[in-house]
């Protein structure tokens, strides 16, 4: 059987090895893995000289992975040694390898070098992770399994010093033990020990001792056997030295770049979601399912921390997953208090991880020591203690609830267990024949079963994606051009229909998948608003509506900024303190709306506020004191507003730290139109004020009108067009005889020849023999004269290459049908062109 | 120091790349050639959109698989006289390092030669034009069978920046 399993997996690596090329390490280290199947195998057979050779040719790649030198020549010794190696493994076969084997898995008498001792532990405990993660309490062969392997890991690991992985795993037997005989059903603590045995494991194939406090796990393993099942808390890693503070800023390894770098990304995003989840939580506080969602994401970056030895990471996520596994098992209700604690712990968990991302970009590891976290540690530590003890739901409540007994039943049963204490509830009515013992388990499963299992996603980057949507629309092109070509044959042109029927499906996933909710970054306002709110003493309240509006991530980005900068000036200029609110009438309570949907291909963000308006009088007075109006322009109310987006703005009388710099303002409506997106502000005294952003769906793909002037072809967003119309003789004026206007149902609206602005055409064109497309930006409206509507249609928006993204007036560039590339119009660029002369 | 550093590698950066294979054109009666390496690949000419509010030499841009790159006619650039494009004409696509990132820029010459192998010993260096003449992105000049190929430091004859600050000025 093992000997087949050898023949199998060498002809995989002969195989393997042939593609394999040098110059490609992906290509080379995906030999490792089989190499170590096959070393496994050979140990089991004990063919030692065989596995003598596997670890060479892995000592060989790995050394060629680093180091690319002489690849040709250390190649061809490498494929001296597989086929070797493949060849006396096939005379094994041949001669009847098999009754060399198999012996029994004892390790210890084999006095193989250190390193593979190392790999058969680490064999072992692969496998021992894999069986807890499957674990099912009533597979007895499991448990025996389990038993088995830990064995193997107590006998590989009795010489060790010190002899931290050797206690770790008679505890986790002894748990074991104490699962089989007592039918405890919960594996948290042996997969915690399980994940303390991989860690110290990793440090020693490093080199490095394990410095980490482990007594918790060795307590949550050994509690089990102790009658009263109290949680100690977590006082001895005191004494435990802290590791020593390097002498300068010390390099990261690349080796550790990678993970870290995975690390950091995949622990702001569990952050973010522990933020979310924790504000749900403060609504519905004992609601199990959303502490479990926090408590999964804590337990994630304390496991990878411990692994990456980020000690203080580490402990910090220990200390506040310790206190939402109490509030998770039902001990207490989580309170303000320890969600304080609990949001306090992601600031400073982020602060800590920030340094890493730093350290990260700069190579080297960034000092942390003044990012306090003991005093944070002890405060959870304290918060968990001060809390009551509660219990689960005990185990006569779910049975009733399932109906597999009834009250009566339950209730004789308790009767019973007090006579004789010691006894379990589920035991004495399977004695009475009153339950099946499989319900029995099924509800014991219940009781500690983890609920709301995670989704299964993959994680793919952006980088990719957009490939992805722009490879799509070429496609679109592509197929489109095909069309063309083969309108002349029916049945060509059939399957050119059902390519263009895959095709356009295909590119709505790929722009759907760019697509993400908005509620994420509503969900985080939540957050701020609650925060300043408090800061500056007032009673805001946040509602939202339409958080499921779907938007392009990368616009997502961008609306994060301008947000925070708008809630912040509602907070602190917007809404009236209390006692002003109250003299108006108005409810005490302040309220920020957020509201989002879709509009015509732009998504519309409004965030509106009940507060005491903007004041007309102060900003214009401000604006004259500060040069930007001479105080003698007739201005709509519009206009009065767009003030307080300029630089250096603020009428703000005093400055505090929420805001009121008078940098903000002008900032968000920069973020804002670098992603062709507008801000409207609309206010009205005592009632309130309404700040409209407006954004491109998606910054991939734009509605287009396609116009021709003179030889070029334009592409104008349709969400700029308001008309098109052909202009009769009398609807022409000029001014001065340069000034032109046209007269549209009796306004006179600007006109702009593209022909001249791009110094494309020769001579004016008499207007009559052209077309008007009125076009608006920012409440402005122009006129723009065209040669020909060419279509209306959807353009995938490409940037000219470098050197020519910032051409005023061009937004950028788009594959037209015939394969050309046409150009955007940017009309704000265009307007301020003509404005210039 | 360590700038003492960069300037010493780019120097002997510098010289070394001077071997190599070298994809020749013309331009006018003039050879050029540049390091092979840079070139991307070679396609014949296309339609070219023009885009306003750029230098002359900018001749516009093209689609290239999808991709929209900007094309340069190498002739404006360098200030001879413009002639209308022929059958021989080509674009070569050529990959510019630029701070951040590569660039792809189309180069439009009046036709393609050959690739050279051109050693070191075959280059001399820039000769001094005084001022009518900037030189700096002449690596040297090339002496095969009786004629001269000058070679051109692509990098430096069309940086991106470049095209940007003229827009600006413009």
């Amino acid at each position: 059987m093992v000997s087949q399993e050898i023949q199998g997996l060498t002809e995989k690596l002969a195989c393997d090895f042939m593609m394999a090329n040098p110059e490609e390490p992906e290509t080379l280290s995906g030999l490792l893995p089989v190499l170590k199947q096959i070393h496994d195998r050979c140990r089991k057979l004990r063919l030692k000289t065989e596995a003598e050779s596997i670890q060479k040719a892995r000592k060989m790649i790995n050394a060629l992975v680093s180091d690319p030198g002489e690849a040709e020549t250390r190649m061809t010794a490498l494929g001296d040694l597989i086929t070797a190696l493949s060849f006396s493994l096939r005379e094994l076969e041949e001669t009847g390898g098999a009754a060399k084997a198999p012996v029994t898995e004892d390790f210890s008498e084999d006095p193989a070098p250190q390193c593979s001792d190392l790999e058969t532990i680490e064999a072992g405990l692969e496998t021992f992770d894999g069986l807890i993660h499957s674990f099912c309490p009533e597979e007895i062969p499991d448990l025996g399994a389990l038993h088995h392997i830990l064995d193997d890991l107590i006998e590989g690991s009795k010489n060790d010093d010190p002899p931290i992985f050797h206690e770790v795993a008679l505890a986790c037997k002894h748990y074991v033990e104490s699962i089989t005989l007592e039918n405890i059903c919960h594996t948290r603590p042996i997969e915690e020990g399980a994940l303390l045995l991989k860690s110290i494991l990793s440090h020693r194939k490093r080199g490095k001792a394990f410095i980490f406090d482990y007594s918790d796990v060795l307590d949550l393993l050994n509690a089990s056997f102790e009658t009263a099942k109290t949680k100690k808390s977590v006082d001895s890693e005191e004494n435990i030295p802290e590791p020593f503070p390097p002498a300068g800023p010390e390099r990261i390894s690349t080796d550790d770049m990678e993970i870290l770098a995975d690390f950091v990304a995949e622990a702001f995003e569990n952050l973010e979601t522990i933020e979310i989840k924790l504000i749900d939580l403060e609504q519905d506080p004992s609601n199990k399912d959303i502490i479990n969602d926090i408590f999964r994401p804590f337990h994630t970056i304390k496991g990878v921390s411990g692994f990456l030895s980020l000690t203080r990471i580490n402990k910090l996520a220990h200390a506040t997953e310790n206190l939402l596994d109490s509030a998770r098992s039902g001990e207490f209700v989580i309170d303000q208090q320890a969600t304080d604690a609990v949001l306090e712990s992601v600031d400073t968990l982020k602060a800590l991880i920030g340094r890493v991302k730093k350290g990260i970009e700069t190579g080297f590891w960034q000092p942390d020591e003044d990012i306090d976290t003991e005093i944070l540690r002890h405060k959870l530590q304290r918060i968990q203690a001060a809390m009551t003890q509660g219990e689960k739901e005990p185990l006569g409540q779910i049975l009733i609830r399932k109906n597999a007994v009834d009250q009566e039943t339950v209730e004789d049963a308790l009767e019973t267990q007090r006579a004789c204490p010691g006894k379990k509830l589920g035991e004495i009515l399977v004695e009475g024949r009153r339950l099946d013992p499989g319900q029995v388990v099924s509800a014991l499963a219940e009781q500690n079963a983890v609920r709301n299992k995670p989704e299964i996603q993959v994680k793919v980057s952006t980088q990719k994606l957009d490939d992805l949507v722009d490879y799509a629309g070429e496609l679109v092109i592509a197929q489109a051009m095909l069309r063309q070509q083969t309108a002349h044959d029916p049945a060509l042109n059939q399957s050119v229909a059902h390519l263009g029927q895959i095709v356009t499906n295909m590119q709505n996933i790929a722009m759907s998948m760019r697509m993400i909710p908005i509620k994420a970054t509503f969900m985080k306002m939540i957050r701020l608003v609650r925060d300043l709110s408090r800061k500056v003493g007032k009673d805001v309240n946040l509602s939202m509506s339409g958080e499921d509006t779907e938007i392009d991530r990368n616009v997502v980005d961008a609306l994060y900024e301008p947000m925070v900068h708008m809630i912040r000036n509602s907070l602190d200029h917007g809404i009236e303190p209390s006692g002003e609110r109250k003299a108006k009438g108005k409810a005490l309570q302040g309220n920020i709306h957020l509201r989002a949907y879709h509009k015509g291909g732009h998504i519309i963000i409004e965030i509106e506020d009940d507060g005491k308006g903007l004041d007309k009088e102060r900003i214009l007075k401000k604006a004259v004191s500060t040069g930007l109006i001479t105080g003698h322009e007739q201005m709509t109310d519009a206009r009065i507003y767009d003030l307080i987006l300029e630089p250096g703005f603020s009428t703000a009388e005093k400055i505090t730290d929420v805001s009121g710099r008078g940098v903000g303002m002008d900032v968000v409506k920069s973020g804002i139109e670098k992603f062709r997106g507008h801000l409207n502000i609309a206010s009205q005294k005592d009632r309130g004020t309404k700040f409209t952003i407006s954004l491109p769906l998606t910054l991939a793909i734009i509605d287009g009108m396609l116009i021709r002037v003179e030889t070029e072809k334009y592409v104008i967003p349709t969400t700029a067009v308001q008309k098109a119309f052909k202009p009769g003789p009398n609807d022409y004026f000029t001014v001065e005889g340069k000034g032109e206007m046209v007269k549209d149902r009796g306004n006179l609206i600007p006109l702009i020849r593209l022909s001249e602005i791009f110094k494309s055409g020769k001579g004016k064109k008499p207007v009559q023999d052209c077309l008007v497309v009125v076009v608006e930006s920012k409440d402005e409206k122009r006129a723009l004269l065209i040669d020909e509507l060419l279509g209306k249609d959807e353009y995938v928006i490409k940037s000219l290459g470098t050197g020519l993204e910032t051409i005023k007036g061009i937004a950028g560039g788009a594959i037209l049908s015939d394969g050309r590339v046409g150009l955007i119009l940017d009309i704000h660029g265009i307007f301020s062109i003509a404005q210039e002369g | 120091m360590a700038d003492e550093r960069t300037t010493m590698d780019q120097a002997i950066k510098a010289t070394t790349i001077k071997t190599g294979k070298y994809l020749t054109f013309s331009l006018e009666k003039e050879e050029y050639g540049i390091g092979i390496l840079k070139v991307k690949e070679i396609i014949g000419m296309m339609p070219i959109t023009s885009v306003p509010r750029t230098p002359a030499f900018v001749k516009g841009v093209v689609n290239l698989r999808g991709k929209v790159i900007p094309v340069l006619d190498l002739r404006t650039k360098f200030e001879m006289e413009a002639i209308a494009y022929t059958e021989r004409t080509c674009i070569i696509v050529v990959e510019i390092d630029s701070d951040a990132a590569t660039i792809l820029l189309g180069i439009v010459v009046d036709s393609v030669s050959e690739v050279l192998n051109i050693r070191e010993e075959e280059i001399e260096e820039t000769p001094k034009f005084g001022t009518q003449l900037k030189h700096d992105y002449i690596l040297g000049m090339a002496k095969r069978d009786g004629g001269v190929k000058i070679l051109l430091n692509i990098d430096r004859v069309l940086s991106g920046e470049e095209i940007t600050e003229i827009e600006q000025v413009s």
